[in-house]
């Protein structure tokens, strides 16, 4: 057992936070507080594909990419990402290079590589994701989606429901049936489909905590075949391994620990200010809660990665991280809010909001990262039922 | 960052489980728990001690000069787990607690009764787990001539100690002094808790004991308070240990037992509102085994530790107690019989977590360390 970085990943930690004090500029650290975009601005700027491209050439962008430097551990990659986190840096090609990228590395054709993986890598084809449906949410293996073999390539009719940065991406990633309608998850494929082929519309969903989702409807739409990802029918296989890559990451706290820590500062006591702690212990103890709480999903995703590392089952315990952190963003939001009073309504707009309006974004936000990327009732059915042992209804 | 046990470690702990499996299985800790012990229970525990001395776990962290086994505060961990697992004797870890505390109170190896004698199950050394002020006054300085008024409450197994270790006061010093004190010389009073009458109340009235008492720490002992913290950290870090253990076997219990019990011929695991309270309960058992071992780690390679310890007493307070309340819910009247022995992990829960510091007085410890403003 060793609990603390090594030498070389303190290092390796120095690097990472030299390469965003050069690289990452101040002025998008507020727009990507809590992720993504912030006012639903369309984000895709210069400055933006600077860092991506930088990023990219020190080869911490598609990390399973054969490169001549040596592959990052996993923990080092928990390094760069909670670097990454915790500076605000920018998310939108996150998901395209821990989920997408290795699953055409790993399942793609030669075709496919040549194909996609350098525009991927350089910001020319951006992507969103494209699994969920109307009537297929968890249950991703009932959708209904179709795409159909033609003469000079592929047929797309359907919709896919949920779909986030669609209205900001060139590309979609989705999940098609190719196999008969019953075929649940054996007959499904992979497809990269421009956004601006015939027949694709795109209605905007907007959101509570101004995120834009997207309702994507294909109708007739056609696609040569080479934008079949990897082999026909193997599409759940893919999406599989891609969310394998996700999970890994889906609970770290940085962001979160990012707030708690203004909030501190905001309740800090001044040096001439007499100490409260006797008169309202009920603050400092729920105060100390979290800390504790952001203490102990700092060391569960530090666990994930070294689990990662050693080759020992690691997946329980991401999806504990994602529902442990998920629901902690609603508990610090209910409690700020309750500590704030009526400031803690203020938001970013207003210039006298406590903590840069950050409280009443993190309330409006924190159902989705409940319900996003597998409902935490969901996840908690995967933990009973596969780690624990638990039967099936 | 390696946060997996090793070889030997894995190692030590299936030794211990297997040991511990069959050596005490839960038909002994039934019939030891009964409202009315008989010397059947009492034999079947002495025999028990007597055979874990012999393995050489109750001196597993101290040196092998002492009869010990030279583990590191990580061993000590696994055994404290695997206690709450199999909810051995409270003696046990008490022994543990005893001989931990002459290795690391104590200025010198020749203060105080032969740790050999400790480790081999002859002497048994009582000390408190409790953090609540101390109610014994020191009246004579110096290592001679001392006279001891009041009491200190909640010593485990006092009854049957041969040696107490006690905090006392005196007038013009700051920090307390402890002292190793001869159990005869105390007027002994059992106290009926929760679960049996395991802890006494030992008293002095200032006679003077002479001969009868050692001090470990002297009040005024420059070094004292870090001895003093070090020992605290590693039993808030084993007690948190011991309630993870605690969390594993009523989570495996009950797993096993919903699993199997039917209702309306499905079984009531089926049902995802008993499958989500138990994954609950795994994932706070996850976290505390990690926050357990973290703190014992930083223990191990002399890294400031103490508040590592109170996340992972907090952590395993809150696990502990997350389990037993499930347990006895999934387990219904089953689990309320006395007969399942269910209710001894949920007993042995609230011993441990009010044990050197209960979460909510870690907790505040954590708070004060924060300075925070007067907000509300």
């Amino acid at each position: 057992m060793f609990f603390d970085f090594t030498d070389s990943q303190k290092a390796f930690r120095t690097e990472v936070r030299a390469f965003l004090a050069e690289h990452f500029p101040a002025r998008l650290a507020r727009r990507y507080q809590e992720g993504e975009e912030r006012l639903g601005d369309t984000p895709w700027d210069s400055d933006i594909r600077a860092f991506f491209t930088a990023l990219n050439a020190r080869g911490w962008l598609a990390l399973d990419l054969g490169t001549d430097q040596p592959r990052l551990s996993h923990v080092e990659r928990l390094i760069l990402f909670a670097e990454l986190d915790a500076a605000n840096a920018p998310r939108d090609m996150r998901v395209t290079a821990i989920s997408v990228i290795p699953a055409i590395v790993a399942l793609g054709t030669e075709t496919n590589k040549a194909q996609w993986l350098d525009p991927l890598l350089a910001g020319d084809v951006t992507l969103s994701i494209g699994y969920s449906e109307p009537s297929a949410g968890s249950d991703m293996a009932a959708m209904r989606t179709t795409a159909v073999r033609e003469e000079n390539g592929w047929r797309i009719n359907g919709q896919k429901a949920w779909n986030t940065r669609g209205h900001l991406s060139t590309h979609i990633w989705m999940l098609a049936r190719t196999g008969p309608p019953d075929s649940r998850h054996k007959g499904l494929s992979i497809f990269i489909v421009p956004l601006d082929a015939p027949g694709v519309t795109i209605q905007n969903v907007p959101t509570w905590g101004d995120h834009m989702l997207n309702d994507v409807f294909f109708d007739d739409v056609h696609v040569p075949f080479e934008n079949l990802i990897g082999p026909e029918n193997a599409g759940w296989q893919m999406a599989m391994a891609g969310l394998e890559g996700e999970r890994a990451f889906l609970g770290l706290p940085q962001s979160l620990a990012h707030i708690y820590e203004k909030l501190k500062a905001h309740f800090g006591r001044d040096e001439d200010e007499a100490p409260s702690k006797s008169d309202h212990p009920e603050f400092g103890m729920a105060m100390a809660r979290f800390e504790v709480d952001l203490d102990l999903a700092s060391l569960m995703a530090m666990d994930i990665a070294s689990r990662r590392d050693l080759g020992v089952p690691w997946e329980p315990q991401a999806l504990a991280l994602k529902i442990f952190t998920s629901e902690m963003r609603t508990r610090l939001a209910d409690f700020a809010m309750q500590a704030l009073g009526l400031e803690g309504l203020l938001d970013e707009l207003d210039p006298a909001a406590p903590l840069d309006g950050d409280i009443e974004l993190l309330l409006r936000r924190s159902p989705l990262a409940r319900i996003g990327a597998g409902a935490n009732e969901v996840l908690r059915d995967v933990i009973a039922q596969r780690s624990l042992g638990m039967p099936r209804r | 960052m390696q946060t997996q046990m090793s070889d030997d470690q894995l190692f030590l702990e299936r030794s211990i489980a297997d040991y511990f499996e069959s050596a005490w299985p839960l038909a002994s800790a039934i019939k030891a728990a009964s409202r009315a012990p008989d010397a059947d229970a009492d034999a079947l525990v002495g025999s028990f001690m007597s055979s874990i001395a012999q393995m050489g776990w109750l001196g597993l962290g101290v040196g092998e000069q002492f009869g010990g086994c030279s583990g590191d505060c990580i061993d000590l961990g696994i055994l404290a787990e695997c206690a709450g697992r199999f909810i051995i004797p409270s003696q046990a870890m008490a022994a543990v607690a005893g001989i931990q505390a002459l290795s690391l109170l104590r200025e010198t190896e020749t203060t105080g009764p032969d740790l050999t004698n400790a480790v081999s199950g002859k002497t048994f050394i009582s000390i408190a787990g409790d953090t609540a002020p101390i109610r014994l006054r020191l009246g004579a300085q110096g290592h001679e001539n001392l006279a001891l008024t009041g009491d200190t409450p909640f010593l485990p197994h006092a009854h049957r100690a041969d040696w107490l270790v006690v905090d006392a006061r005196t007038p013009d010093q700051i920090q307390p002094t402890t002292l190793l004190v001869r159990q005869s010389s105390a007027v002994l009073t059992r106290q009926s808790t929760l679960g049996g009458s395991e802890y006494c109340t030992a008293s002095w009235n200032g006679a003077d004991l002479s001969g009868q008492a050692h001090v470990l720490i002297a009040g005024d002992c420059e070094d004292g308070p870090a001895r003093r913290t070090r020992y605290r950290t590693l039993m808030t870090a084993l007690y948190a240990m011991e309630l993870t253990g605690i969390a594993t076997a009523l989570l495996d219990r009950t797993i096993a037992y919903v699993n199997e019990r039917k209702q309306s011929g499905q079984a009531i695991g089926s049902r995802q509102s008993v499958q989500h309270a138990l994954a609950n309960v795994a994932i706070r058992r996850d976290h505390a085994r990690l926050a357990g071992f973290r703190a014992l780690w930083c223990l191990a390679t002399g890294r400031p530790a103490l508040r590592a310890a109170r996340v992972a007493k907090i952590a395993a307070g809150d696990a502990a107690v997350l389990a037993s309340e499930a347990a006895q819910q999934f387990w219904g009247a089953m689990g309320y019989a006395r007969e399942s022995g269910l209710y001894l992990w949920s007993q042995r829960t609230r011993h441990a977590d009010a044990s050197h510091g209960s979460r909510m007085s870690h907790l505040r410890a954590l708070a004060d360390a924060m300075d925070l403003a007067d907000v509300l």
